[in-house]
């Protein structure tokens, strides 16, 4: 499979397609971090979340390939790896108390809604993330899972938000998080 | 208050699906509604929490894929590997030089035994010609593969001295080639033993017996006789007017003689008188006339 297959097959949300591709550049884009100081578990952290990034971007639509897939991802384990050398000079100095402080509610806020997400069944966590992060459209989500038409998928997507929306809002009015 | 609408372009705005025109009046209404701003916050959050959960899941499956083993650990075990390999080899090494000069005796016999057939059998062609026994190319039809054998052996050891081993069976053939002394009467015989005796005969001078001749005889006119250690040649033989040519093989002689331009062959027969009749073979007349030539 050569890489403007393994692109094309990306765009669609082939996941199979994405398997190939962190196998590929497995070993080049963790060196990058390991002999930078970093882990090999930061490292395989690093690749992980910049494929993710490039997944995101080419499922969605949003990204126009002008160099080759591995020059673009080499470049977000660049750019994540930077941010986190970054993160862990600022947790050395004295700051980090103020910033726990402020990331308990946060924090809390986001294991509601994980709890919530997971309360779904399998095909409403399906839709409500194809539609959030790969940014898919109605009709891809319906080819994707196997919908019938766009109306489907819409409808589900409907019928999964509201019910989400319901077991936020009920978590969020017992800790007091609305406003 | 906010309508179906509005929340329509919050989905929207959530997922960065509005242009520059329409996110820019969508924010400025947010900033206008507090009851949408509100939403607008647990809108943000529930959607990223979806993000977060998709990315956690499709983490979750690439650390399923078997991978290769990461740079850094393979190099320290690649380098760890080749010390281990390096310090094999070099204890080897280390090994078999401290103990060279021991082995270094215990192959020398092996190594005088390997040696020299290695060297004969590429020798073999040259050293086949330059053999200077021809007889035992003259046999060769005779004997088989054995005198093939027997040729190449004879070659190697006149060539190499070192080969003691290889002495032995490269003499047995050679007797077997030079052991013509129950084939007297072939013609290969013949000239093997002319062209060795050639040599013998050289040396004394004349025969090795007496000879005698009896011109008046009445009973024998032209015959021989081998009496009492002695040649006895009944006929009108006119004094060095004939020739006896004495040929040996196993110091056993075989004579012949020459008279008047023809050959005769005499047979030592126990006393016995024979007459003389002239050789006619032509192969063995060529051979004595050869012999007696030189």
């Amino acid at each position: 499979m050569d890489e403007k297959e393994i692109f094309e097959r990306i765009c669609k949300g082939d996941e199979k397609a994405l398997e190939i591709l962190y196998k590929k550049y497995y070993r080049m884009m963790t060196k990058l971090v390991i002999t930078n100081s970093g882990t090999e578990d930061e490292a395989r952290d690093v690749y992980q979340d910049a494929l993710i990034v490039f997944w995101q971007k080419a499922t969605s639509g949003n990204l126009v390939l002008t160099s080759k897939i591995s020059t673009y991802v080499y470049s977000i384990c660049q750019n994540l790896w930077r941010k986190e050398l970054d993160r862990k000079k600022r947790l050395s100095n004295e700051e980090k108390d103020t910033a726990v402080s402020l990331d308990t509610d946060t924090g809390e806020r986001e294991k509601i809604i994980a709890r919530c997400i997971e309360q779904l069944g399998e095909t409403c966590k399906k839709v409500l993330m194809y539609y959030y992060f790969e940014e898919m459209s109605m009709q891809e989500i319906a080819d994707k899972l196997g919908f019938a038409n766009t109306d489907t998928a819409k409808t589900k997507k409907y019928k999964c938000k509201m019910k989400l929306d319901e077991l936020v809002k009920a978590q969020y009015t017992e800790h007091d998080f609305l406003d | 208050m906010a309508s179906e609408r509005d929340f329509e372009l919050l989905d929207d705005y959530l997922r960065h699906q509005l242009n520059e025109g329409d996110k820019a009046a969508f924010e400025q209404q947010l900033e206008a509604d507090p009851t949408l701003k509100s939403e607008y916050k647990i809108q943000h959050q529930i959607a990223s929490g979806l993000r977060q959960a998709r990315v956690a899941e499709l983490k979750s499956m690439l650390n399923t894929i078997p991978v290769p083993p990461a740079t850094q650990g393979t190099s320290l075990l690649s380098k760890l590997g080749i010390g281990i390999a390096a310090a094999v080899i070099i204890g080897l090494g280390i090994y078999y030089f401290m103990q060279e000069p021991e082995t270094t005796v215990e192959p020398q016999p092996v190594a005088t035994e390997t040696a020299p057939e290695s060297s004969t059998s590429p020798v073999e062609p040259q050293h086949q010609p330059a053999s200077d026994t021809p007889a035992t190319i003259t046999e060769a039809p005779d004997a088989t593969n054995k005198v093939d054998e027997s040729t190449k052996t004879t070659a190697a050891s006149t060539k190499s001295t070192k080969a003691k081993p290889q002495e032995k069976p490269i003499e047995k053939p050679v007797i077997q080639a030079f052991d013509p002394s129950e084939e007297n009467d072939s013609e290969s015989n013949v000239v093997t033993e002319v062209e060795k005796t050639e040599k013998a005969e050289k040396a004394p001078n004349g025969i090795s017996i007496p000879v005698e001749t009896i011109a008046n005889n009445k009973k024998y006119s032209f015959h021989y006789q081998f009496k009492e250690g002695k040649l006895v040649l009944y006929g009108s033989f006119e004094n060095n007017l004939y020739y006896i040519m004495e040929f040996f093989s196993d110091n056993k002689p075989t004579r012949f003689l020459f008279y008047k331009d023809n050959y005769y062959l005499l047979e030592d027969l126990n006393d016995k008188v024979k007459p003389l009749h002239a050789i006619n073979d032509p192969a063995l007349l060529s051979k004595l006339r050869a012999s007696r030539a030189n």
